[in-house]
Formats: C-alpha cells, sequence, structure tokens
C-alpha cells in the first residue's frame, strides 16, 4: 500500500478547500515535514490550477443564434413537431397495442394450423389409420400398454359429460394426438441434445433398452427423424412415455363414476393452479388451448410427485408417507446414512462407484451401469418440479427443461429424498424454473 | 431589469410562455459552459463539439415544461449535455470499433482543429501564450487518457467550478462518488503529466503558473 494512499484524500479536500481550520493546519504541518508528500502535493496544485486553462474553449460566434435557429427550423417541422407534443405513453400504448395484435395473429395461425391437423386426421381416418370417431376405443389400449397396466382405471365405455361417449372419446383422442405432435415438435432437437443428459448418438442406444415394455404407438403419426418409432431411444421413449402418461384425455383420465363427477365439476384446484388457461382443451373448445402447448402439458402434469405415484399406484403407505414427509427430504448426505439399498448398490458396483458419487454422474452413466448390472429401468411419469416433493427408495429423477427437454440439474438420484444432498438442495432452489420432473423406476436384478 | 440580469428561472418560465428572446439569453449565458462540458467530456473534435452543443439547447428547448426547478437550471443542462455526449460517445466508439481508420488521420486528442481564444490576461506576451497554449496542450492529451467518468467529474469541477453537490446532480450519482472519481482522476491526469512532462510544479511560480 502506497504510503499515501490515506492522506491523498485529504490533499484533493485540501485543494477544494474542504476541510476545517484544524485538519488544514495539521496537513500543512505534515506537509512541511515530509518532502516527497508536499512534492505531491504541488504537482496536484498545479494541475489543478492549470486545468483552468481550459476555460479559454468558447463556444463559436453566432452560437445563439444557430441555437435559436435550430429551434424555429424544428418547431416549424410539423409532423415532428406534433408528434413530440404527443404525451409519452401514447407511444408505449402502440407498441402494447401492436404487440397485442402481432401475438393474437400467432395464436390465430397456430389455432388454424391445429385445426387443419384435426381434419387431416379426420381426413386419414378411412385410410387405414384408427379412425378418431370409428374407435373410440382405441386409445385406451394404447395408453395401458405404454403404461404398464398402470391405467387400469379407464374403462372403454367411459362418458364424457359435454359430447356424451363419442365427443369425449373424440376429443380425448384429439387432445393426446395434439399432444403427441407438440411433444415431438419438441423433442425435434439435435440428436447429441435428445432427451436427458445423453450425448451418445441415438443409434448406440439399444431398443427397449430403457423402457421396459414400451411399445410403438400404432396411432402415432410418421416419426420425425430424431425420434424412432420402434422406441428404445431416449428421445422417443420418452416422447411415448411423456404423451402416454400424461393424464389427460384418454390415457390418464379418470372414468371411474367418482372422478367423472369431479371432472364434470371442472378442474381440482391443483391443475387449475398449474393451468388457469386450459379448460377449453378438455371441451370442444380446444382450438383456443391447442396453441400453447406447455399449457396443455402442464395441465395435465401432477401437482406432486406423490400425486403422480398414487395415481399410478406406485405408492404404498410408506412411498405416500415418504412423499410428505418433509424430514425425510432433510436426509443427511453422508455415506454412512445412505439408504441400505444405495449402500448395497455401490457395494455391487464396486467398479462403478464413481456413477453413485453424487454430483458426478450423469444420468446416462449412471443408467448405463445399472443396466450393465441387468437393472430395469423405467420412465414412470413425470411431474411438475415441485421443491417439497420427495421421492422413494430406487427412484431417480431428473428435472427437464420444459422447451429443450435438456436437464435442469443434470444429475440423479438414488437418494430416499428429493435434494438430499445440500448442494442439491441448493441448486435446486436456485433452479425453480418450472419443469417436468422425469421419475425413473429402477428394478434392481 | 434587463434580461441578461434576470435569474435563470424567470427566463425559464418566460420561455415557457414563447419568449424565444429569454431562452436566447439562456443559450448565451451557457453556450461557453455547455461547449466546454461536450467537447472535453467527448473528446470529440470543436465542430462536432458544436453540433453537441446546439442539440443539446435543443432538447432543453424540448423538454423545458419537464424542468421542475428541483435542480439549478445549470445542473439540468448539463445534465442534459453530459448525458447526450455520453451515448453519443458510446455510439461513435462503437461505430469507431466497426470502422478503420488511417493512421496518418489526426488524432481527436489533438484538438487543434480549432484554435482557440486567449481568454487569460496574464498570457499577454508571445512568450507566455506559447507556454500557456503549451501547458493547454498537454493537459487537454492527458484529458483524453482517462476513463470518461473521471474525466467528466474534472471537467465539471476543475473547469467548470461547480460544486461536489451540484456535480452529483448533473452526473446523477452520490457525492461520495463525485469524490472519488474527482480524485481518481486528478491523479491519473497528474501520473500522466508527470511522466510525460516531467513535474511542471518545479518549473511554476509561486502562483503556481508555468514561467
Amino acid at each position: 500500500m502506497n504510503r499515501f494512499d490515506d492522506i491523498e484524500p485529504r490533499l484533493h479536500d485540501l485543494i477544494d478547500g474542504r476541510l476545517d481550520p484544524l485538519e488544514e493546519r495539521e496537513l500543512r504541518n505534515l506537509l512541511a515535514r515530509d518532502a516527497d508528500l508536499d512534492r505531491r502535493f504541488r504537482e496536484l496544485q498545479w494541475l489543478v490550477g492549470n486545468l483552468s486553462v481550459l476555460r479559454d474553449d468558447r463556444a463559436p460566434a453566432q452560437f445563439a443564434g444557430r441555437v435559436l435557429a435550430a429551434i424555429e427550423r424544428d418547431e416549424a417541422a410539423p409532423v415532428r413537431g406534433h408528434l413530440r407534443r404527443l404525451p409519452r405513453w401514447l407511444g408505449s400504448l402502440a407498441a402494447v397495442v401492436l404487440f397485442s395484435v402481432l401475438a393474437g395473429l400467432w395464436v390465430a395461425t397456430l389455432a388454424r394450423r391445429d385445426g387443419s391437423y384435426e381434419s387431416a386426421l379426420s381426413d386419414r381416418a378411412p385410410g387405414g389409420t384408427p379412425a378418431p370417431t370409428a374407435a373410440p376405443e382405441s386409445a385406451a389400449p394404447s395408453a395401458e400398454r405404454v403404461d404398464g397396466g398402470l391405467l387400469s382405471d379407464r374403462s372403454p365405455g367411459a362418458t364424457d359429460k359435454e359430447d356424451g361417449p363419442a365427443g369425449a372419446d373424440r376429443d380425448a383422442r384429439l387432445l393426446d394426438e395434439l399432444l403427441r405432435t407438440s411433444r415431438q415438435r419438441q423433442l425435434e432437437i439435435p440428436a447429441g441434445d435428445a432427451g436427458f443428459a445423453d450425448k451418445r448418438p441415438a443409434e448406440e442406444l439399444a431398443a427397449g433398452e430403457i423402457v421396459k415394455g414400451s411399445e410403438p404407438e400404432p396411432t402415432s403419426p410418421p416419426a420425425t427423424a430424431t425420434l424412432a418409432p420402434e422406441g428404445g431411444v431416449w428421445s422417443g421413449a420418452l416422447s411415448q412415455e411423456l404423451d402416454a402418461l400424461a393424464p389427460g384425455p384418454p390415457a390418464a383420465r379418470s372414468t371411474r363414476p367418482a372422478d367423472v363427477a369431479k371432472q364434470a365439476s371442472g378442474p381440482t384446484d391443483a391443475s387449475k393452479a398449474k393451468a388457469p388457461a386450459v379448460p377449453a382443451a378438455a371441451g370442444g373448445k380446444r382450438e383456443q388451448a391447442a396453441p400453447t402447448l406447455d399449457t396443455l402439458v402442464l395441465r395435465v402434469r401432477y401437482p406432486s410427485t406423490g400425486d403422480a405415484l398414487r395415481r399410478f399406484e406406485l405408492a404404498d403407505a410408506s412411498g405416500a408417507e415418504l412423499a410428505a414427509n418433509e424430514v425425510g427430504r432433510a436426509s443427511s448426505s453422508t455415506e454412512t446414512e445412505l439408504p441400505p439399498a444405495l449402500a448395497e448398490l455401490r457395494e455391487r458396483h464396486r467398479g462403478r462407484a464413481h456413477l453413485l458419487e453424487r454430483d458426478r454422474a450423469g444420468l446416462e452413466q449412471l443408467l448405463d451401469g445399472l443396466r450393465e448390472e441387468g437393472a430395469t429401468v423405467r420412465v414412470l411419469t413425470a411431474t411438475t418440479v415441485e421443491e417439497k416433493d420427495a421421492v422413494p427408495a430406487r427412484l431417480a429423477w431428473i428435472d427437464l427443461d420444459p422447451t429443450t427437454l435438456g436437464p435442469l440439474l443434470a444429475t440423479a438420484r438414488l437418494d430416499q429424498a428429493v435434494g438430499a444432498p445440500d448442494a442439491q438442495a441448493a441448486r435446486t432452489k436456485m433452479a425453480p424454473t418450472p419443469g417436468y420432473r422425469v421419475l425413473i423406476f429402477v428394478e434392481e436384478p | 431589469m434587463t434580461e441578461s440580469e434576470q435569474s435563470d428561472d424567470t427566463l425559464v418560465a418566460q420561455a415557457l410562455s414563447g419568449d424565444r428572446a429569454a431562452f436566447g439569453t439562456l443559450v448565451e449565458r451557457y453556450q461557453d459552459a455547455v461547449y466546454r462540458i461536450v467537447r472535453r467530456t467527448s473528446r470529440v473534435d470543436a465542430d462536432r463539439a458544436e453540433d453537441l452543443a446546439q442539440e443539446t439547447f435543443l432538447r432543453a428547448f424540448r423538454a423545458l415544461a419537464r424542468f421542475r426547478g428541483e435542480c439549478s437550471f445549470a445542473s439540468w443542462l448539463f445534465r442534459i449535455a453530459t448525458n447526450l455526449t455520453i451515448n453519443r460517445v458510446t455510439t461513435l466508439a462503437a461505430r469507431a470499433d466497426r470502422t478503420t481508420t488511417s493512421i496518418d488521420a489526426p488524432s481527436r486528442a489533438t484538438n487543434s482543429e480549432r484554435p482557440m481564444e486567449p481568454a487569460d490576461p496574464r498570457a499577454t506576451s508571445p512568450a507566455a501564450r506559447i507556454e500557456r497554449e503549451e501547458v493547454k496542450s498537454a493537459i487537454e492529451s492527458a484529458l483524453t487518457r482517462i476513463p470518461d467518468d473521471y474525466r467528466a467529474a474534472v471537467v465539471l469541477r476543475d473547469v467548470e467550478g461547480l460544486d461536489y453537490d451540484s456535480i452529483a446532480a448533473v452526473l446523477e450519482v452520490p457525492v461520495g462518488t463525485v469524490r472519488s472519481r474527482l480524485h481518481r482522476g486528478r491523479e491519473a491526469l497528474r501520473e500522466i503529466l508527470t511522466r510525460m512532462y516531467g513535474v511542471p510544479a518545479l518549473e511554476t511560480g509561486s502562483d503556481g503558473w508555468l514561467r
């Protein structure tokens, strides 16, 4: 540190006359004793004194006259003058109106496009593809097949409050188609970024490797380049699972009498909270909601992992309890307190211990290791991200970005509780972006 | 009382009621200061400084109805000038980054396109004038080498003579910031001048002027 650093500001204050007499006297005494400081002070004094030479600068002659002439010209310009007199907020208002008009046009365009797609589906029905209105029960087997029989509560003869059985099934199927195609559009991302954090080429992932029991949808539209219609590729399997497991019609909308009555009374509180703009999608006004993919998807997600598990009848009493157990998510992250299942897994996978280290393994690495050991990995469902969610043992999870489906948090957990590691918990808090929480069930051999 | 003796507030009120002459008086009153501020804080040449100064008054005239008297008219006017200058300099700097310039082109830092009118009555002899021009040239050159924030504070304080509070109002920063910018700016100038031109203080007379 320069020995003048603390005294320097006082030199400037002395020059500017900002010291009181006592301070000034002390400083001048100091200057008298310290030649270097005195020299510095004199240099500053010289500088400040001579900066005033710049006051020699003068505005050019007739400057004021030119300014007044410019003002005259400015005032004489009729359009500019009038525009300038308008309140400033008018500009903002115009921008808002313009934006609204453009947004309306955009929404209308999307709605028209979806209407065209709906027409195309209807037109395509007689040509071999199951007709949307001719086979109302065709969607139910699809959903049941993809969810592995978990959605057993849907009956083919389900009724819909608004349109009757045929109308409800048609709407349900159309919404399902919409979800599927929208999902595919979302999944049309480079293969390197497709699905989770898996950067491997799609060809390297064997069919059926990840999703057990998932089969291609007979009613699926032609797959895109990044979507393998035969399943097995992350993006394809994920897409099918997401589509099938989305509990919107027909896959997950309950048709039990009690649930039908509940649906007839409108969305649940949770679904209202998630997507207030969507009710039209359940009835005949789907054109209004159809363009907003995220809203549709969020609507059909579950309010919490616990709800999702219960919905799929996966949460037994202990699981359900865990899902609601706040203490569980605060479990320690130290290794000695890891769940016995994880410790056991680690023991059996000594060669792959790094895969199970916290914050070190990408999901795909972890799953690779698990599959090599014979574990069966299934995507169970997806739900919205909720920090309070707890995940039962043997469930890994990953949060996905809602638009790219890329991982928000590129880690997988086999812990009993979400966010058990402190660092992870902090990151979760820092990334509260609504997304999809994909639950992955790991069945150990 | 002539117009030139009227207060700024009175002239502003008259200008707002449509009296162009009143605004002309304000222009004459502050034209030199505005011109110096835009020229010294922006490092532009004299012609461009004149344009900027003219635009400053034009903007002030347009915005006169919004002048609430929360600070002095001078501070308000200087704020327009510095904001305009900073914005313009930023734009020019961005353009300059995208264009190539001849190495033979005159440096903006010289600022010697237009001869300055001698103002100091002490610089009467030719030798004194030459020395004074040399000092001025050196200071101008050094000023162009310090950061914009520091330069604005130095110009407003040591050239225009504004107090700290007024500078804070013009630059819209706290007084403490003004103080630190001013001190650092002066130190930077002192170092540059000392390094480039020796130790001028030792060559000055007792009144601080070069002999």
